[in-house]
């Protein structure tokens, strides 16, 4: 979906055009929930976070000066949301400091995967510091957020995105030799 | 283990694996749709928005509460509409939030707090100071009626 196409569904949905915000919703549930599992939410907190993003983004729609930029928006508006939730729970000292070897607390349940590579994947994932499990979290958001929401999700300049890609994919790579 | 001797996989297909994999065992919420969805409804709250001048929770140092058992976090809020002011001091504990608020000028008047599920009413003094004891600790919002209502923004606490 090109910017033009994502700016016609805000102007729409302003309008109450419930097929456009539906559209506007596949275009960015995914990366929501993946910005907040990147931060370790989970259960009602992430709800939370997801809930309140949409709610946000309904009383913005009116003020949304460039519409085309509404995935960044809703990236930087899910990011600082879940860090105040850390924050307001004193768990983003945990978050950031821990160094992240705390295999099973990614998210994914390995319970539901039935091939051994997978859940060697699933392991060389969860042995990578957060910072990585976030980069590599939001190239698993279905479908696939830009370059630009992705900076905006992880708080990155935009030409940054693509190294910390390739770096992150790297340790995984290692991690599954 | 066989696949340690197979050619390292591209970055691609390194990521297409992780993909499918996320999609297996971590999907989104069913829930998390539906309530994306019918977030449009709420659009047509019919009131001024205020703008939020202050978040204590906005900084780097959040005022933490007193209180001995768990974390319990007071969370300062003021919004501006034209002259009129609103301050909240919101109280979290566990999944309950308890709302202290005063409105300027003061104004006896009804102040609705909404959340998606439903919402609760009740009246500032004639010193403009309310009070709500039990909301739930889900997104919420303050109405506060009067010749030309305000809204605030939504509050996650």
């Amino acid at each position: 979906m090109d910017a033009g196409a994502v700016a016609d569904l805000v102007t729409r949905s302003r309008e109450g055009d419930e097929r456009a915000w539906a559209d506007l919703v596949h275009r960015y549930l995914g990366m929501v929930h993946a910005i907040c599992r990147g931060y370790r939410l989970s259960g009602a907190d992430a709800a939370d976070v997801n809930q309140v993003v949409w709610l946000r983004l309904v009383e913005h729609l009116h003020r949304i000066r460039t519409p085309d930029a509404v995935g960044g928006w809703i990236a930087a508006t899910a990011r600082n949301e879940c860090l105040r939730v850390l924050r307001a729970s004193d768990r983003s000292l945990a978050v950031d400091e821990r160094g992240g070897l705390d295999g099973p607390d990614t998210g994914i349940d390995a319970g539901l995967l039935v091939y051994e590579r997978d859940r060697a994947l699933l392991g060389a994932f969860a042995r990578l510091d957060h910072r990585c499990q976030r980069v590599l979290r939001l190239l698993m958001a279905e479908p696939r957020p830009s370059d630009v929401e992705i900076a905006a999700a992880l708080d990155l300049p935009v030409g940054a995105v693509r190294s910390a890609q390739a770096r992150c994919l790297d340790e995984l790579r290692r991690g599954l030799a | 283990m066989t696949h340690t001797s197979a050619p390292l996989p591209t970055d691609d297909a390194l990521v297409d694996e992780l993909r499918r994999v996320r999609a297996l065992a971590d999907p989104v919420p069913e829930a998390w749709l539906r309530a994306a969805l019918a977030s449009l409804g709420w659009q047509d709250i019919d009131a001024e928005p205020a703008a939020l001048a202050y978040d204590s929770m906005s900084g780097r140092d959040p005022r933490l509460g007193g209180g001995s058992t768990g974390p319990q976090v007071v969370r300062e809020l003021r919004y501006a509409a034209g002259a009129a002011g609103l301050s909240l001091e919101v109280d979290v504990n566990s999944d309950r939030l308890r709302v202290v608020g005063d409105i300027s000028p003061a104004a006896a008047v009804e102040v609705v707090a909404v959340w998606p599920e439903g919402q609760v009413a009740t009246t500032a003094d004639d010193r403009g100071a309310f009070r709500l004891d039990d909301l739930p600790r889900r997104p919420v919002c303050f109405v506060v009626a009067g010749e030309s209502p305000v809204k605030t923004g939504w509050i996650l606490s």
